[in-house]
């Protein structure tokens, strides 16, 4: 079973899906509270948005890992992807929020 | 060999559920668990995904095949672990701004209008012949702000005012502290002492005398178009540990984020507040959207503030603060447990949060400070804290 990315292991496309998942999670969570029937939905949703970086990180990690053999250079490239994005989010959230713009914006 | 591989197994499931129960008994002691239905925000969903994240990691841990290939897991497991442990009071605080957010407001005021023996002052006069008269050595005095109008009534009622030399001051609750303790003040007037104001005493070794002298009610402010017509103990303590940030979970729809203000560390105002949370760790405050909204000195103004056609703030003081000195009709008393914070309801004690207010010396009282404390706690004293506002104890 050989993969396009170039090498057998599906662990990069699983982290960067973690990461993704977790954008789907957080946006999912936000529908779910103003629709109020749905309200306990969002609490599941919102806890998914906060493990599921976690497990992008880790799984890109691993996968870094297990060597360019087996993941091949694009599974490099997603696993890097996996393990910066999230660190990144979360460098730039506090900042605008720490100034106050995200609050501006969205409050 | 069979045997052994059954031990094996049954001790990794005991770690396991020894685990399992480390996390939920953390999860129960900062209420998560009884109050799971009121977190509505991601901030304060934080801990739960911690706690959640490293009951996982140390079960992945214990049932890990080790080897070459499954390594980099279990090592990255044992630092998620550690990095959730450390972080797990950040989480709890809420306190992830890059800086320092202070968005308490209402720390000091203009008070001068209460000064005693002034020409036209607001402190109350005593109308009779009062019981006990100093003429010589008087007391000095400090403490909190909302407190003022009482002690510069009460010289003003027995101070002989030819020997009177400023003797009634005003620094704050936690510059009184600080001189009560270096000895510069006879006696303080505030609601309690915090933790490290009685740390600081201990640690300068002096003991603090709290006598109490009224009854105060610690009241919750909303602006006067805030639907909110009541809170409970649950709700407020679910506010201010994070779990619950939009007005929406407390049935106010278009409330959006509650703006919640807090006072400055070791006034008054957050003693009270700490003494509600009973230990709950409470959150660090959260950045606002515009500095308009800090813009105040009066916590009575700032609650009514408006942002979107909304008044979202919600603020805390005392009462007499609320009421007298600072009265807003722009803001309202939130109900506390269906109890407002009425007279009769302080009396009664049907209102949750009454609060006695101290008399504070550095030792026993001795001398005119002694005579002074009596005198507060006579008939005639009580009366005039009554005159002033408060209730008598």
């Amino acid at each position: 079973m050989e993969n396009n990315s170039g090498g057998q292991s599906r662990l990069p496309k699983i982290a960067l899906g973690f990461d993704i998942a977790a954008v789907g999670c957080f946006l999912l969570g936000l529908g779910c509270f103003y629709t109020f029937i749905l309200f306990p939905l969002s609490l599941l949703f919102f806890l998914a948005t906060v493990v599921l970086p976690f497990g992008a990180i880790i799984a890109g990690i691993c996968a870094l890992c297990l060597g360019k053999k087996e993941i091949g250079a694009k599974g490099i490239a997603m696993s890097v992807a996996a393990i910066v994005i999230p660190v990144v989010t979360v460098i730039v959230l506090v900042i605008l929020f720490s100034t106050g713009v995200a609050y501006i914006r969205w409050m | 060999m069979k045997g052994l591989k059954v031990f094996f197994i049954i001790l990794r499931a005991l770690a396991t559920a020894a685990a399992a129960a480390a996390g939920i008994f953390v999860l129960y002691r900062f209420e998560y668990l009884t109050e799971i239905n009121s977190l509505d925000n991601i901030v304060g969903v934080i801990p739960v995904a911690f706690v959640l994240m490293a009951v996982g990691a140390v079960a992945a841990l214990i049932w890990l095949r080790y080897s070459k290939r499954t390594a980099p897991l279990a090592v990255c497991l044992a630092v998620l672990i550690a990095l959730l442990s450390a972080l797990f009071p950040t989480a709890l605080r809420g306190s992830w701004w890059v800086a320092e957010i202070d968005n308490s407001v209402g720390s000091d005021g203009d008070i001068s209008g209460y000064a005693p023996f002034k020409e036209d002052t607001l402190a109350v006069k005593l109308g009779e012949e009062p019981e006990l008269f100093l003429d010589g050595d008087l007391p000095v005095m400090d403490g909190a702000l909302a407190l003022y109008p009482v002690y510069s009534a009460v010289a003003q009622a027995i101070y002989d005012e030819s020997a009177y030399g400023g003797e009634v001051m005003f620094t704050n609750t936690v510059k009184a502290f600080d001189a009560l303790i270096a000895g510069e003040r006879d006696v303080i007037f505030s609601a309690s002492a915090s933790a490290k104001q009685r740390a600081a005493a201990e640690a300068a070794g002096v003991e603090l005398l709290l006598t109490p002298i009224g009854r105060e009610a610690f009241v919750f402010v909303a602006g006067k178009n805030n639907p909110v017509e009541g809170l409970t103990t649950r709700q407020i303590r679910n506010i201010y540990s994070g779990k619950t940030d939009k007005w929406a979970t407390l049935g106010w729809r278009e409330g959006g984020r509650i703006i919640a203000f807090q006072r400055p560390e070791g006034s008054g105002s957050q003693t009270g507040l700490q003494g509600i949370m009973k230990g709950l760790p409470i959150h660090a405050p959260r950045p606002l959207p515009s500095d308009d909204l800090i813009g105040t000195n009066s916590l009575m103004k700032q609650v009514s503030v408006e942002w979107k056609g909304v008044q979202p703030a919600l603020g805390y003081t005392y009462r007499f603060f609320g009421n007298t000195m600072y009265p807003n009709t722009d803001a309202k008393f939130l109900k506390v447990d269906g109890a407002e914070p009425s007279v009769e309801n302080i009396r009664n004690g049907s209102y949750p949060f009454t609060v006695n207010f101290y008399a504070i010396t550095n030792g026993a009282p001795q001398g005119n400070t002694k005579k002074l404390i009596d005198w507060l706690l006579s008939e005639q004293g009580q009366r005039l804290i009554g005159k002033t506002g408060y209730v008598p104890l």
